[in-house]
């Protein structure tokens, strides 16, 4: 028989994940280092074998270590030791540096990637670090997911709350979230924001300014 | 060295401040660093190493002391260059961390022992560099990122090719792969870009009189990396780069000044009004290259087709002089437009304004008095516009002075 209620057990769960966590991070940095270490040549310069060898063992270990470092983050959001300072900034503002990547990602795919803001549009009012991370992961991951030669819109204009919603058309029917984009949609919500997924279609609701 | 400084996303508490033409200038940093809140970072982009944005950042440091600023070295690499470490004179460095590793010592800036010192700037450079694995963060933009957040101000360096979306222009371009990045994201935060801008031939004379690597590696850098096509473009990117934080300056500047319906003319572009027969076309055009130069902004050359106008109602000799003249906007670095419209002086209005334009230049009118009053006059309905718009006329005498209406 189960003791405890469902609350205990998935706060029971949540610290379990937690450890696990911090316990392979441990591991993991422990294979890096000397990755680290003996790419970085200090016992004499590497041949090209060993040096796409190990730089390759390193690329993985990284993505590897991307993914752990996300997943605590996101472990963090739940938790709610991330703080949130939230700011007035303009739409254009706060677009721009997640568009540019995006945009870029789009021209080598040959993805026809347009991209229409109001004039209108109200400034927004969230932490613009933490806003503009998910932004930039929303877009990217959307570009790098969707086949290559199609097209992508991203339409911003004010909400009928009052906030601005950006709604980004592309020809991703999977719906399949990956953990960057599940760590995106907690620091939009985190703000009193939404991102919501339907096929080809992903819709991002911003909190009005003052 | 010349150096172009910008603040580029404008915080509300921070006032503009006009340089003598009336054009916002850069907040003093001074002046950012005193206000509470989340840090603010000051960026210095350059085209390579070795142009002297780590010497640049330790003299300004030196410059902040005096003026009552507590400031530490966070991070500083002076990459053996012995006019670089002599700045750090001294400066307070905050000891750095040391992760140790089977004999081997590798060592890292410490975030938390900077978040301990609580300075009110520290200097962080190499914003793009990879940390050591098991470090706090990954990147050091996220060391910064936090010092910003613990309210610390950070004043850092990276160069032109570590931002994130121009690795592939960099890759297409210079066929080089540049692993570490920084996202666009991180350095838009920045409260300041300055730019450190030094011509190839002055840095490839810097590198050759071994002021950037050891005389080891001299040789190998002029050939690969360092050639003057590289720096060239390199410099280039990292001049577009800041300017386009200018033009996001102006415009935050200006919708806070003067409201959200004001925002799209920030950038001072320039129109210059074609008719499809003008007398002096050249001069009228070379009046607004020049403008368009001195404001450093884009300039359209808008041409307005009216229904007497279409192209099979204008003979073939005006058609020829009109494309010749086109072609002349062109060739000053004008974006021609070509608009359908059957009032010009609407036309223009509407564009003005959807392209951010605060200056219409156009040529006097070469119509009679009686024909202005029976029809009208495009000059006239320009001048009098509700837009706000200044709008030069260019007269067409044989000394021909321009007169600013408004």
């Amino acid at each position: 028989m189960r003791e405890g209620s469902a609350e205990s057990r998935a706060a029971e769960a949540f610290a379990l994940l937690e450890n696990a966590v911090e316990a392979i991070a441990a591991r993991l940095s422990e294979v890096q280092l000397p990755l680290h270490i003996l790419l970085s040549s200090p016992f004499g310069e590497l041949n090209e074998n060993q040096e796409e060898l190990l730089a390759a063992a390193r690329e993985a270990t990284d993505a590897a270590d991307l993914h752990l470092r996300q997943l605590a983050k996101l472990l963090d959001l739940e938790r709610g030791a991330i703080t949130m300072m939230p700011e007035p900034i303009s739409l254009p503002d706060l677009l721009r540096p997640a568009l540019a990547i995006a945009e870029a990602r789009a021209k080598q795919r040959r993805i026809d990637f347009r991209v229409r803001l109001s004039a209108a549009a109200p400034r927004v009012v969230v932490d613009a670090v933490h806003a503009q991370e998910a932004l930039s992961a929303i877009l990217t991951s959307l570009v790098q997911r969707i086949p290559g030669h199609s097209d992508i819109s991203v339409d911003a204009a004010e909400d009928e709350s009052g906030g601005v919603r950006i709604v980004v058309n592309h020809e991703d029917a999977e719906m399949t979230r990956s953990l960057e984009q599940r760590l995106a949609t907690r620091l939009i919500e985190a703000q009193h924001g939404c991102v919501s997924d339907e096929r080809r279609r992903t819709t991002i609701v911003l909190p009005h300014g003052p | 060295m010349s150096e172009a400084l910008c603040p580029t996303f404008g915080e509300p508490a921070r006032e503009p401040q006009c340089g003598p033409d009336g054009a916002p200038d850069a907040p003093d940093f001074l002046q950012l660093v005193r206000q509470r809140g989340r840090g603010k970072l000051k960026v210095y982009i350059g085209s390579a190493a070795g142009v002297g944005k780590t010497y640049r950042m330790l003299t300004e440091a030196h410059a902040m002391r005096p003026r009552g600023l507590d400031v530490v070295i966070g991070f500083i690499e002076p990459h053996s260059r012995p006019e670089t470490a002599a700045l750090i004179g001294d400066l307070e460095v905050v000891p750095r961390s040391r992760v140790a590793y089977r004999g081997i010592t590798l060592e890292e800036m410490d975030v938390d022992a900077i978040r301990a010192r609580r300075p009110e700037v520290a200097l962080v450079d190499e914003l793009a560099h990879t940390n050591v694995p098991g470090s706090k963060h990954r990147k050091r933009w996220e060391d910064v990122l936090e010092l910003l957040d613990h309210g610390i101000n950070v004043i850092s360096a990276v160069n032109v090719q570590h931002l994130e979306s121009l690795n592939d222009v960099v890759q297409r371009m210079l066929g080089v792969t540049v692993r570490e990045t920084v996202p666009d994201w991180v350095v838009s935060r920045a409260h300041q870009v300055v730019n450190i801008d030094l011509s190839a031939e002055d840095l490839r004379q810097r590198l050759m009189d071994g002021k950037v690597y050891g005389p080891d590696k001299v040789l190998t850098a002029l050939d690969n990396f360092f050639t003057a096509e590289h720096l060239t473009t390199l410099r280039e990117l990292a001049l577009r780069e800041v300017a386009s934080s200018v033009d996001r300056m102006r415009e935050d500047i200006v919708r806070r000044e003067e409201g959200h319906a004001r925002a799209a003319q920030a950038a001072d572009r320039v129109v210059v009004a074609l008719a499809s027969n003008p007398p002096r076309t050249a001069m009228l055009l070379r009046k607004a290259s020049r403008i368009a130069g001195r404001l450093n902004s884009d300039w359209y050359c808008v041409y307005v087709q009216t229904p007497e106008e279409r192209a099979d109602r204008i003979d073939t000799a005006l058609q020829r002089r009109l494309v010749e003249n086109i072609q002349l906007a062109q060739s000053m670095g004008a974006e021609v437009v070509k608009l359908v419209d059957r009032s010009v002086a609407a036309a223009i209005l509407r564009f003005a304004r959807e392209k951010g334009v605060s200056l219409v230049i156009v040529g006097q009118s070469t119509r009679s008095w009686w024909h202005r009053l029976r029809h009208g006059s495009v000059v006239d309905e320009l001048v009098n516009n509700r837009d706000g718009l200044d709008v030069q006329v260019v007269a067409f005498t044989h000394n021909a002075h321009g007169t600013k209406q408004r």
